[in-house]
């Protein structure tokens, strides 16, 4: 199954919620998968078959060592496809919110703007989900979140960057819209250099590796 | 194996290659015209000329061939280790994100992409050229760096493959070379015109560097002293001014460090025309360095390295000892 969200599988009409729905991160690891570099989707559903196959084996019984030592393979597995998953999708907004920027920089609109905003809303929550699995990011999650910030970055170059005692937004002259966007590619960058991601929706540094690409390498002993 | 021996000759046929087949077949070519009706030879004779053996094979040139085995085989083993240019650019690229310059970017905007793209594969092949000249002419200069290049310059006689005549060391300084000046150019670019920039190209090579190629880049190393006009050689190195860079004679030293563009040469003074002599007597002034011998050329050098490092750590020593540092 390949990017769907639902497909009626039985033809009964309806969309069963238990067997022909993809949820939230299910439906991003196919989209990712449809690059046809990662296979999240299917390793992780393999997975959790093959963690269930064990546990109905045992009938009731007590799992021996060897069985618990497979599970918890399938769990680590599962665990670590999953949050790779969550930092694809912190690597593709991340890219989005630097595309809305150059729209936004050549010409504002306020259709722009509020597209801006919601990826900005979902880089935002993925990059939060991504640090309440179990393992403490520490670090990493400190640079994530200074680099997303606590809002967009505005018009006037002005970010919400706290709130006060009474509960009001803080909002300040925080940076200039060419450091946000250089924070969105720091983003990309952590994700690959911290989760190993691989389908690199929205890379933004794609086409300049494209380019590097085409003038050939640098590399050869050669006197002109 | 089969695979590594490819790799090793994928230069032939790799249109980004000075060597690619098609350029060499271009360069017999206008070699053969150039002896025919310029220097007004029978077809014959211009052919006998062109395939001199005692060129094509002579002890030179059969070390050029062994260096050229036995770097392309070094240089494939080390290559995932050098620096690329897309490290440089984009190290650069977020160097020149945190420069609030987004004003003068917007003006740029309305620039049509092919005139970007031309834009870009000018800017990029001249500055890759420029920089070319000063390395060059830095390997002359310095002595740790002469050690080196007088691999290249020991060639006695000169044929395409004599640019493969390089130490291996030489080729790291040159990779480094090329990943700056390409990496910033590149960098550059996308910070200024965004994902506008491209590359005019034939054949999926740089038309400039194609153009500089399908010219006869492979007669520099030759022995058919193509000349161009006095204003020509300005402009552009002709095959006879880079022979006479390999002169032995002391009033060619240091003279015509460009590899495509004479202009360089012209601006900082060191270019000089090519001149009619028949038997330029090439190589370099060294009486215990066998040219021939691939020992001595990867091994000699180190060893003059190592010398001069000696040297000056033991001159500093006894400045210290005067000094009393
Ligand atoms: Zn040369
Ligand atoms: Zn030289």
């Amino acid at each position: 199954m390949k990017d769907m969200a639902a497909v009626d599988q039985n033809k009964d009409g309806v969309v069963d919620l238990k067997s022909e729905y993809n949820f939230a991160h299910a439906y991003y690891a196919s989209s990712f998968d449809k690059g046809g570099k990662t296979n999240y989707y299917n390793t992780v559903t393999q997975a959790f078959l093959d963690g269930r196959k064990i546990i109905a084996g045992a009938k009731g019984e007590k799992l021996s060592s060897s069985e618990k030592a497979a599970l918890q393979g399938h769990i680590a597995v599962i665990n670590a496809n999953w949050e790779k998953v969550i930092a694809e999708s912190v690597f593709k907004y991340a890219g989005s919110v630097y595309k809305d920027i150059v729209k936004l920089e050549e010409n504002y609109s306020d259709k722009a703007f509020s597209t801006y905003a919601k990826h900005w809303g979902e880089l935002k929550g993925f990059a939060l989900a991504l640090q309440t699995g179990k393992s403490n990011l520490g670090e990493t999650a400190v640079k994530l979140n200074r680099l997303t910030g606590m809002g967009p970055v505005l018009m006037n170059a002005s970010q919400v960057t706290g709130v006060d005692s009474a509960g009001n937004y803080i909002k300040e002259e925080a940076q200039s819209w060419g450091e946000f966007k250089l924070h969105m590619l720091k983003i990309q960058k952590l994700m690959v250099e911290k989760f190993g991601v691989k389908a690199k929706g929205n890379d933004m540094l794609a086409d300049m590796s494209s380019l590097a690409s085409k003038v050939g390498s640098s590399d050869s002993a050669e006197n002109d | 194996m089969l695979e590594y021996i490819g790799d090793i000759f994928h230069h032939f046929v790799d249109p980004k290659k000075r060597i690619f087949l098609g350029y060499l077949g271009l360069s017999i070519v206008i070699a053969l015209l150039w002896l025919v009706f310029f220097k007004k030879k029978g077809l014959k004779s211009a052919l006998f000329k062109v395939f001199d053996k005692k060129i094509l094979l002579s002890g030179s040139a059969i070390s050029d061939y062994k260096m050229f085995l036995i770097n392309r085989v070094l240089m494939l083993v080390l290559s995932p280790y050098l620096l690329t240019q897309l490290a440089v650019a984009t190290f650069f690229y977020y160097s020149l994100l945190s420069i609030p310059l987004s004003g003068l970017i917007s003006l740029l905007n309305d620039t049509p992409a092919i005139v970007v793209a031309i834009l870009f594969t000018f800017v990029f092949f001249t500055f890759d050229d420029f920089t070319k000249y000063w390395v060059h002419r830095w390997m002359h200069k310095w002595p740790v760096l002469w050690a080196l290049h007088k691999v290249h310059h020991s060639a006695e006689t000169l044929n395409p493959i004599t640019v493969y005549r390089t130490h291996p060391l030489e080729g790291i300084l040159f990779s480094f070379r090329g990943a700056f000046s390409q990496g910033t150019v590149i960098s550059t670019f996308f910070f200024i015109f965004g994902d506008k920039v491209d590359l005019v190209t034939i054949l999926g090579v740089n038309f400039l560097v194609f153009s500089f190629h399908v010219a006869g880049s492979n007669l520099r190393h030759s022995h058919i002293d193509i000349k161009y006009w006095v204003w020509l050689e300005k402009i552009l190195i002709s095959p006879a001014q880079h022979q006479l860079h390999h002169s032995l004679d002391e009033r060619h030293y240091d003279k015509n460090f460009g590899a495509a563009l004479a202009i360089w040469d012209w601006i900082f003074g060191s270019l000089h025309h090519s001149e009619d002599i028949d038997n330029l007597i090439l190589g370099v002034e060294d009486n215990d360095f066998d040219p021939t011998s691939i020992t001595e050329l990867y091994l000699k050098p180190m060893k003059e390295i190592s010398d001069i490092a000696a040297e000056s750590l033991s001159s500093f020593k006894s400045l210290n000892k005067i000094f009393k540092i």
